[in-house]
């Protein structure tokens, strides 16, 4: 059977489409129109919200492309939140590179891609553009994290990303090839019947969700797999750890939500829980008790973002609507309070190539006011205090896990929040009880980066407060998410 | 000139097994090799025994009546897997020439800045 693209097949993607054409234009005219690179990073704020608009105007036709793309509510409630992070990052950028004297093109170029790659990502339902979708989300990750060439720590920071994730890939696509063998499809909805009208696992299909679960964990940074996450996040330009922070994971988690419930692994092996629970507990206990001595302030929220998969773990394990809505909103909710935090921390930093140390921040409640407040209300929103978006998102996933069935689940969870909250009131305790007389280090001041960071910790105020339309857009999206 | 009847009666499950080999070398290879290149064509040889996987069962689906198309859908893989490899290429040896610029050497352990 021959598959002709039709029209709404292109309508489908066009969103990525117009990111991807985008991404090349930007390189070619920066070689040829010099005075056009003044305005860059203006062009690509514009471009993003092209994207945005073009996925929240035209149809959500279901599954296109021959049953290997499937862009529906799902696809636009992810694709809108990773749209917005890259909006911010980018928003963040420019000041940012001005500074660091990097200004190249390039840069926005390969955001751009990596964005595409995530969206395609979250809308796969064929392993062959899951995969593809991970690697072109992966690889311009790779030269985004050493763009500062010339500053060995973000060369080393790319470096340990490079060798990290070929890893991590190399065992997702052996683990492919395995599901494939077992399955016969390479189709993850078929490969979902196929195994539940299997009795138990054979070893083939146990070894390759092995690779697959394992090399996801990997790009997640969960428990075992987690050793990278800290360098890389303290070597990275501050933009762009705020993109890894937020955007592969926001994909990656939806992947893997889609196989697990997919094949419905919770009935399937009694081994899954054990597996899943010990990913998601021990990310829990780590990232918070490591939290916790940390100096770096981006060291210390990589380690807080690893107890926040801990938490998003909790959701993919319950499975079903429940588990759905609540991966939905909370990785919406860790979006948009992370990278509201990793702009304030661009604003708080002087030289990439130093440590970003949290006694730098001394008094700087009273010396800058506005990124000390944004900062405040985005970390209090991540150790999950209400009325915040964190607390909304913490809430929804630990409600699930206990209707699930998992209440030692919910329980652990909430008793880490509760650990997690020292390490972050220790950043607001140096900002604000420290007298006003005393030392603080001067940063420049910088506009456009106090905007975004002001804007984010509206939203996650607003939202925390409201979050109605979010809870019922996610809900109405789970419904496409679970089988 | 090669034998095709011998290339066919080779069974699917030694493919599988030499791309089972070649996963173990190359995370070997990862692990406990330090210089930058050497990793760098383990992580390669890591990804070819996924290739060499797919390839080995769709030999395997090829031979089943009525399985014909899983076996195409396979074969298909592989190609996306090489050309994703090339590009890996490009990054990771791009990576490596700006290593050897600011430090003179690609031995991995000079990268060492990053701890606790």
């Amino acid at each position: 059977m021959l598959f002709v693209p039709s029209s709404s097949d292109f309508l489908a993607i066009l969103p990525e489409i117009i990111l991807t054409v985008s991404a090349a234009a930007l390189l070619l005219f920066s070689i040829s129109a010099r005075p056009f690179k003044r305005y860059v990073g203006e062009i690509t704020l514009f471009i993003i919200v092209v994207a945005g608009w073009a996925r929240l105007t035209f149809p959500l036709p279901g599954k296109v492309w021959g049953g290997t793309i499937q862009i529906d509510a799902v696809s636009s409630f992810v694709d809108l939140y990773i749209l917005a992070a890259v909006f911010v990052c980018v928003w963040s950028a420019g000041p940012f590179l001005r500074r660091a004297e990097y200004e190249h093109t390039e840069f926005y170029s390969l955001l751009l891609l990596a964005t595409v790659g995530a969206m395609v990502m979250a809308s796969a339902v064929d392993a062959l553009p899951l995969f593809l979708g991970l690697e072109l989300l992966s690889l311009p990750l790779y030269a985004l994290t050493a763009f500062l060439k010339r500053t060995s720590i973000s060369l080393e920071a790319g470096l340990k990303y490079f060798v990290v994730g070929a890893f991590a890939s190399a065992f997702v696509v052996y683990g492919l090839a395995l599901l494939y063998g077992a399955t016969g499809t390479t189709n993850l909805v078929a490969m979902g019947h196929a195994v539940r009208a299997m009795d138990g696992l054979n070893p083939l299909l146990a070894l390759g969700l092995a690779g697959v679960v394992g090399g996801f964990a990997f790009k997640l940074a969960l428990f075992p797999f987690h050793s990278w996450a800290p360098d890389v996040w303290q070597g990275s330009p501050t933009p762009v750890t705020a993109f890894l922070s937020v955007v592969p994971k926001g994909a990656v988690l939806i992947a893997l939500f889609r196989l697990v419930d997919g094949m419905d692994l919770l009935i399937l092996s009694s081994r899954w829980l054990i597996v899943g629970s010990i990913l998601a507990i021990g990310s829990q206990f780590l990232g918070n008790f490591a939290a916790i001595v940390q100096r770096d302030i981006k060291r210390m929220l990589a380690y807080s973002g690893i107890a926040h998969m801990g938490y998003a773990m909790v959701a993919v394990i319950v499975a079903g609507l429940d588990g759905g809505t609540g991966v939905l909103v909370y990785m919406s909710a860790y979006t948009l309070m992370n990278i509201g935090a990793f702009a304030v921390v661009a604003f708080f930093s002087i030289d990439e190539g130093e440590a970003h140390l949290i006694s730098d921040l001394q008094a700087q409640g009273w010396h800058r006011p506005i990124p000390a407040l944004a900062l405040t209300i985005c970390l209090f929103s991540l150790a999950g205090i209400p009325p915040l978006f964190g607390f909304t998102a913490k809430f929804m996933v630990f409600g699930a896990a206990v209707n699930g069935g998992f209440v030692w689940l919910a329980v652990i969870g909430v008793v880490n929040s509760l650990v997690s909250a020292f390490c972050y009131l220790r950043v607001v305790y140096v900002m604000y009880m420290k007298p006003e007389s005393s030392i603080a280090t001067e940063f420049s001041p910088s506009f456009t980066l106090t905007a975004a960071a002001a804007l984010t910790a509206v939203g996650v105020f607003v939202i925390g407060l409201y979050p109605t339309p979010i809870l019922t857009a996610a809900r109405v999206a789970a419904l496409n998410l679970v089988r | 000139m090669m034998n095709a009847d011998l290339l066919i009666s080779v069974p699917y499950t030694w493919v599988l097994a030499l791309s089972g080999v070649l996963l173990a070398i190359g995370i070997l290879g990862v692990l406990l090799r330090r210089n930058a290149i050497t990793i760098f064509l383990s992580l390669e040889i890591m990804l070819n025994s996924g290739t060499l996987a797919f390839a080995a069962f769709a030999m395997h689906f090829a031979a089943i009546p009525g399985m014909e198309a899983t076996a195409l859908n396979g074969q298909m893989f592989i190609f996306f897997i090489i050309a994703i490899a090339a590009a890996e290429a490009a990054v990771g040896l791009a990576l490596f020439i700006a290593l050897h610029r600011l430090k003179g050497s690609i031995d991995v352990d000079r990268a060492n800045i990053l701890r606790w």
